[in-house]
């Protein structure tokens, strides 16, 4: 069975002990951070402190996390190497080239738009990846719930077909084997392979309409929406240290603006650059 | 006031013609346990859910008449007080479950009907005890076996602690062992005595001895009798037959021996439950005889039909393990042989690496090491097209297969797909639909085909190719008595018309009365190969497997009796030809 890359890995840190609604702010706040700069080395310096929260604030080890952290090295690399060649900058006849590859000349634009878009698109990543690894889904849904006011029925609904989607692939895998077992391949045309994934589309589909009716049953029977409130087996609060986290947070990030401004590498914030 | 109050009660669901259920009356005080009997589609399930209020209160449909539970109108009272005085169990143990973990299944239904924590956590404790979980609560949901599951799902029920608790085949999905174990569990619910119970259920051997009373269903929804089980039997057993509905395998060997003895001018009642049937028995046979029990010989009833052909190996395996990536080996050190002609079984507690063998046989799965060879050559150097034109395959679950929109075609898909002429798909498809007798049906979309017609489809698909040999996953798995019957008398015809049957299987019955070897799997290795009825005299090993023996040797156990050289009946017609 293949794992999915992304998961929760259950441990003990400081991030795994922050609301999960609150920690959901700070990584959109950060998010929103990192995209804005345009700059290389100060991408690199939110990249570095991404890395050592990662370190000390997660308790998570590399080998955990090293099938998301290649995918995210493999594609940070991509996008900025692919900028450092194609951007649009190379091709403008007047810019002087600051070194060539082949036929192909480098400005200086291009060299640091690649970099900077190839750093925060790491540390974009990264963030993900400390986030899922460090927060259960049912403990975020219930955060969710009970912090941020969401609908439970929505809230709960939507878990419960995340619950499914394992059951879905392991069933997606049984009508492809019974397929091939039974001799019924597709042609060897595009089209005729297509025609038989619709196929086997409607098959899973069929089945998973009736096993979420089932569903929908169990749940009712069990008062699920009965009534508009609901108490709570895990009580998720808001603390002091949540509130404190949040602010570190936002302060981190102005401060490293500040500094970086100061000694002259932060000009401007950009979302387009 | 009766706890239960149903009447005239009819439901008809939108888009459909009659109703599911019509014109249905009853009470039920407070503690009985009922059981609910009728063919599929009958109304059994819907009459689960109309006790609870999801019917008429969450689907869409004519209702009419009045269900009152403790003098609660079910279509007008609130879904959160009815179903906390009435659980249902469901039948499919993969979609009864909410939460990601065992403990927060067990308090989401606590969580809906507003329990405070404190209370929510005595009682996630008090019921995750009762069904022996408490030390699987922080387990993850998808990781437990099917009959966990099933335990699970009886907690969340157990926890807002109702009065009444309804069971809608909670076994049809489970192997023997977790069957068993769900019934102890029943029993013990019955005896504390704090439930009224209402089962639907068609495994009835180890059920018997506590059921009260049983409602039988007619197929159109009525309610064709209400009484104690044995006025039940006595009096509708021809309708009972009829319907297709499964009776306890005592009463059925009673019956069997009512009409032998008729002869000779002795009455019998049938039995019900298995102790009373030993008892029974045993006074039947002072009254034969009282010099010797040990009789006879064994007779081998199921004789051989003496294949002039030679035999020779099929296929073969040889030193086969097998590891998925980097885990523990889920096979280890299989070898055997199965010849042309043999009539197989593949048995083994669920997760014993049945399904992954056969997986294996077809050439799904690569070994990790050892060889399969198919008419002497090593599967894995045939063509994977091949395969199936040698060797056909049917699933447990018939609709995985379906891809058209017709039964004509989707019999016909394969052949199409081989570029055989469409004169050649006629005639082939439509000797095959007669054959199965589906031959009314072709016009319909697979999927709206009943149960056993659509095993029947799924079989037929398989035999296109004419192939010697053909492996079964489970073929009777959840069907009712009729479809049961009629798929071991394909199985048989298919054997006796030469071809080489495997069947994995759980029930016991089907292998005691039709196989001829057994392949017997126990976390991943084989703990017996050889012939069927020796088999089912190995108890020790039985036991260990977790495997029942057939109804028929307990009872000679039970009741003394043997063959000459010790050994016990494992058939019916060898119990018969016994006690006779």
């Amino acid at each position: 069975m293949p794992e999915i890359f992304f998961r929760y890995i259950e441990k003990k840190s400081i991030f795994h002990s922050i609301n999960p609604s609150i920690k959901l702010i700070a990584v959109l706040i950060m998010f929103v951070a990192v995209t804005l700069v345009v700059d290389p080395i100060t991408s690199l310096v939110f990249l570095l402190l991404v890395i050592l929260s990662t370190k000390f604030l997660s308790n998570l080890k590399y080998r955990e996390i090293i099938t998301p952290l290649i995918l995210s090295i493999s594609t940070a690399a991509f996008i900025a190497i692919f900028n450092i060649l194609f951007y649009k900058t190379n091709f403008v006849p007047e810019l002087p080239a600051i070194f060539n590859i082949g036929r192909l000349k480098i400005t200086d634009a291009a060299l640091k738009i690649g970099l900077s878009r190839g750093i925060r698109v790491f540390s974009l990543i990264n963030l993900s990846i400390i986030f899922v690894s460090t927060t259960d889904v049912t403990a975020l849904v219930d955060s969710l719930v009970q912090n941020m006011k969401m609908p439970y029925r929505i809230a709960y609904g939507t878990l419960v077909a995340y619950r499914m989607i394992p059951l879905l692939s392991d069933e997606f895998s049984q009508i492809q084997a019974s397929q091939k077992i039974r001799g019924v391949l597709p042609k060897k045309n595009i089209r005729s392979k297509i025609e038989f994934f619709f196929k086997q589309a409607i098959t899973l589909m069929v089945g998973a309409i009736r096993r979420s009716d089932r569903l929908a049953l169990a749940m009712d029977s069990k008062a699920f929406g009965a009534s508009k409130k609901r108490s709570f087996y895990r009580p998720k609060r808001v603390e002091f240290k949540d509130v404190i986290f949040l602010i570190s947070t936002i302060l981190v990030i102005l401060i490293t603006y500040y500094i970086m401004w100061k000694i002259g590498f932060l000009k401007k914030l950009g979302i387009l650059a | 006031m009766s706890q239960i109050s149903v009447n005239n009660l009819t439901w008809q669901y939108d888009g459909r013609l009659t109703p599911a259920i019509s014109n249905i009356s009853f009470e039920v005080e407070r503690g009985g346990f009922i059981l609910i009997l009728g063919s599929s589609g009958s109304g059994k399930s819907t009459l689960a859910l109309c006790l609870n209020g999801l019917i008429p209160q969450e689907m869409t449909g004519k209702f009419s008449g009045e269900v009152r539970i403790e003098g609660l109108l079910t279509n007008k009272a609130s879904l959160s007080q009815l179903t906390q005085k009435v659980g249902v169990i469901f039948q499919d143990p993969e979609s009864q479950i909410a939460m990601l973990k065992v403990e927060d299944d067990v308090a989401f239904g606590l969580e809906n009907r507003l329990v405070p924590l404190n209370e929510m956590k005595k009682w996630v404790k008090k019921s995750l005890k009762s069904v022996g979980l408490l030390e699987n609560k922080d387990d993850i949901t998808s990781n437990l076996s099917g009959g966990m599951k099933q335990k699970l799902s009886l907690a969340s029920m157990l926890a807002p602690m109702p009065d009444i608790l309804v069971f809608d085949e909670p076994t049809s999905n489970l192997d023997p062992k977790s069957t068993q174990d769900l019934f102890n569990m029943i029993h013990k619910l019955k005896q504390s005595g704090k439930y009224t119970l209402l089962t639907v259920e068609h495994k009835l051997d180890y059920l018997m001895d506590i059921v009260d009373r049983v409602l039988l269903l007619n197929p159109d929804g009525t309610l064709l009798a209400d009484s104690n089980p044995r006025n039940i039997l006595k009096k509708h057993f021809l309708r009972i037959k009829e319907y297709g509905i499964w009776v306890p395998t005592v009463f059925w060997i009673g019956i069997k021996l009512k009409d032998r003895l008729k002869e000779k001018d002795i009455s019998i009642e049938p039995p019900l439950t298995i102790d009373e049937a030993a008892n029974k028995f045993k006074l039947l046979l002072k009254d034969i005889k009282d010099d010797e029990i040990n009789i006879g010989k064994k007779v081998n009833v199921k004789e051989k039909k003496e294949s002039q052909d030679k035999k020779f190996k099929q296929i073969e395996v040889k030193d086969l393990n097998f590891a998925y990536t980097n885990k523990k080996y889920v096979l280890k050190n299989i070898s055997f042989a199965v010849n042309n002609g043999d009539f197989l079984a593949i048995v083994g507690p669920n997760g014993s690496g049945k399904t992954t063998l056969v997986k294996i046989l077809t050439g799904l799965l690569k070994p990790s090491s050892g060889t399969i060879s198919l008419y002497g050559k090593n599967i894995l150097t045939i063509d994977p097209v091949e395969i199936p034109k040698k060797m056909g395959f049917v699933f447990q679950n018939p609709e995985h297969q379906f891809l058209s929109d017709t039964v004509y075609n989707e019999i016909a898909l394969s052949l199409r797909l081989a570029n055989k002429s469409e004169d050649f798909i006629k005639k082939k498809v439509n000797n095959l639909l007669k054959q199965f007798e589906l031959i009314e049906l072709k016009e319909k979309n697979p999927f709206s085909l009943s149960q056993g017609q659509k095993r029947r489809l799924s079989v037929a698909t398989m035999l296109l190719w004419d192939q010697d040999i053909l492996i079964f996953d489970e073929p009777t798995f959840g069907q009712d008595f009729k479809n049961s019957q009629q798929m071991w008398n394909i199985l048989k015809e298919l054997n006796s018309m030469g071809k080489t049957i495997i069947v994995i299987t759980h029930d016991m019955s089907f292998v005691s009365e039709l196989t001829e070897k057994v392949v017997l799997l126990f976390e991943g290795e084989i703990k017996y190969l050889g012939n069927t009825f020796d088999l089912f005299q190995k108890r020790g090993l039985l036991l260990n497997s977790n495997l029942m023996e057939p109804l028929p040797t307990t009872l000679a156990r039970k009741l003394k009796i043997s063959f000459k050289d010790g050994v016990f009946p494992t058939t019916i017609d060898e119990f018969l030809y016994l006690i006779n």
